[in-house]
């Protein structure tokens, strides 16, 4: 092919997987339909979660107009992943992905296409090769650039108090100038709080978005990644969440 | 005849012989094939026996998928081959990359939709115009996000998919208005299938020289002339029983039936070879175990509808009822 630009092809990344193993896959790339569907999935959802849970967002001014971006956010109940997507313009939400699934969006071929077309969901956290995980993230965000939902409290709160945020989010974000948005969420252990088996709209669901920080000076290291978990948990506890959680329903829903 | 009998009364599914003699002998064989596998697989590795089975069981699922819709009425036929039509555009796109362009990729699977309908409606018109008015829509909404780089090759994937798999295959769809239109659709379906399994076993026993060796190196020139010849000699002798008047029933005609139905076959066997080996894929999908993709076993027919409608329409061979446009009026 001299002197005529030859054109290269990339085929899907999950080309090659049958339905049923390529809903469970990382490497799975949605098409038009998918992202259609999650679009009218998820303003179907965020008109339910403003009747029925009284939705409230805040601070969407700070949400970036382009990917890759990470949210960082309290966790507390199955609520907050979905109220997230929901609250996010349509355009960013549509190109991001939650890690804090873990494997329980992944349990079935249903729940599967639920969760891949409702909240993008992949799996690629897995929690006992966190290191792993971490470069496979990280990558993730360099090649197929999107954003990402983290909950750096590693688990949801059970008494809905915020706990320390753990340093995996610095890893992720250390001299990198990816912005990373902080979000407090009030309401939703209230209405959906670990143990029991549905919500119930027991408190305003209120979603307050910070302004976002970059990390692009901040060495690699453990401490250096400490102290970026630390300065986003201030973040978000400025936000309120932590506040609302610890005083009850009652103040959520003034 | 009209067109509610035909579009929906599966009692007259076997009213043709032809249609009957098809059904029957697809069965027969789908039925036969294990002893056939039992046979020669003897030596084969285990894994080669157990991708045969494989793709016997897939085959169980395919053959009923393709003749019950044609047996049961014109809309099961039309919406089914839509549907796959719509399938092949999808994995066409995704086996390229070209899916990430979004908008045109939904724009040309939109645009097969209404092909399909423009087909299940009887309208000669609209059928035709939906394919320049999607090359234009197409070459339009790839202007949208104002970026130059890259603007031919997208285009022309979409509009490849779109005329590929829109256009051409959906011809099949549009050969179900004819009111006896079961032969003439199972023929042309059973002929393409036919020549794949002929240039194989033509191949096999006989094949010396390679016919494209680059671009398929299992196919032998033996094996195609051969193919080309006995499935020419079928289409010969099965369409002198569908058309027995007019220009079509000559045996002119159905020379040159048999031997468009053939050639057009093993190019579009080629072509996807080609768009295989260009991307660099083994398979276009993974939808059918054992086959790989729709596309590795439906790439034959793509080019044979069109080419097989418009020598069955120049030479008269389909009797339209009425002004056409079912539903529009």
């Amino acid at each position: 092919m001299s002197g005529s630009e030859e054109w290269t092809y990339t085929p899907a990344a999950d080309h090659g997987l049958s339905g049923r193993v390529r809903w469970r896959s990382a490497r799975r790339e949605a098409g038009w339909a998918t992202i259609v569907a999650g679009r009218i999935a998820r303003s179907l959802v965020r008109r339910w979660l403003r009747w029925r849970y009284r939705l409230r967002v805040s601070g969407l001014q700070h949400v970036p107009g382009e990917v890759p971006c990470v949210f960082v956010a309290n966790h507390t109940s199955h609520l907050d992943t979905l109220a997230i997507l929901c609250a996010l313009p349509p355009r960013i939400a549509a190109r991001t992905t939650p890690l804090a699934a873990g494997d329980a969006f992944f349990s079935g071929p249903l729940r599967a296409r639920l969760a891949g077309v409702l909240l993008n969901a992949r799996p690629v956290w897995r929690e006992r090769r966190a290191a792993a995980a971490f470069a496979e993230i990280r990558r993730l965000l360099r090649d197929r650039p999107g954003g990402l939902i983290l909950f750096p409290e590693g688990t949801r709160s059970r008494d809905g108090t915020l706990r320390a945020f753990r340093g995996g989010i610095g890893c992720l974000v250390a001299g990198t100038d990816v912005p990373v948005v902080p979000i407090a969420i009030q309401g939703a252990h209230a209405c959906w709080p670990p143990g029991e088996r549905r919500p119930r709209p027991r408190a305003d669901l209120v979603l307050s978005f910070g302004a976002p920080r970059t990390f692009t000076e901040a060495p690699t290291g453990k401490e250096s990644w400490l102290r970026i978990a630390a300065s986003l948990q201030a973040d978000v506890r400025s936000l309120g969440g932590p506040v609302a959680a610890e005083e009850g329903e009652e103040s959520v829903a003034s | 005849m009209d067109h509610l009998e035909r579009l929906l009364d599966p009692g007259h599914a076997f009213s043709h012989p032809v249609t009957v003699g098809l059904t029957l002998a697809c069965g027969g064989a789908l039925l036969l094939a294990p002893l056939l596998i039992a046979f020669a697989s003897r030596g084969m590795s285990d894994e080669r026996q157990r991708e045969l089975w494989l793709r016997w069981r897939t085959w169980l699922v395919i053959a009923p998928a393709l003749f019950v819709p044609v047996l049961l009425g014109a809309l099961w036929t039309i919406l089914g081959l839509t549907l796959l039509a719509i399938a092949s555009q999808r994995e066409f796109s995704r086996m390229t990359g070209a899916f990430r362009e979004g908008r045109g990729d939904a724009v040309a699977a939109l645009l097969i939709l209404l092909i399909g309908l423009g087909a299940l409606d009887h309208w000669y018109g609209f059928f035709n115009a939906m394919t320049g008015l999607g090359v234009a829509l197409i070459a339009a909404v790839e202007l949208l996000e104002d970026r130059p780089r890259g603007y031919i090759r997208r285009t022309a994937l979409a509009i490849l998919g779109l005329v590929f798999f829109g256009t051409c295959l959906l011809h099949l769809g549009y050969l179900a208005n004819d009111p006896d239109y079961r032969p003439k659709l199972l023929l042309v379906i059973v002929a393409v299938g036919l020549q794949d399994v002929l240039a194989f076993v033509v191949g096999r026993l006989f094949g010396k020289r390679k016919l494209a060796p680059v671009t398929s190196p299992g196919k032998t020139l033996e094996g195609a002339v051969g193919a080309l010849l006995l499935t020419t000699l079928f289409v010969y002798l099965l369409s002198g029983v569908i058309w027995t008047t007019g220009t079509m029933a000559e045996a002119s005609s159905r020379l040159l039936l048999g031997l468009a139905i053939g050639l057009s076959a093993q190019c579009g066997d080629l072509i996807l070879s080609s768009i295989k080996r260009d991307v660099g894929v083994k398979d276009s999908g993974a939808l059918l175990p054992g086959h790989g993709g729709l596309l590795d076993r439906f790439d034959s027919l793509t080019l044979a509808a069109p080419v097989a409608f418009h020598v069955m329409n120049v030479f008269g061979g389909f009797a339209w009822v009425g002004p056409g446009r079912v539903f529009t009026g």
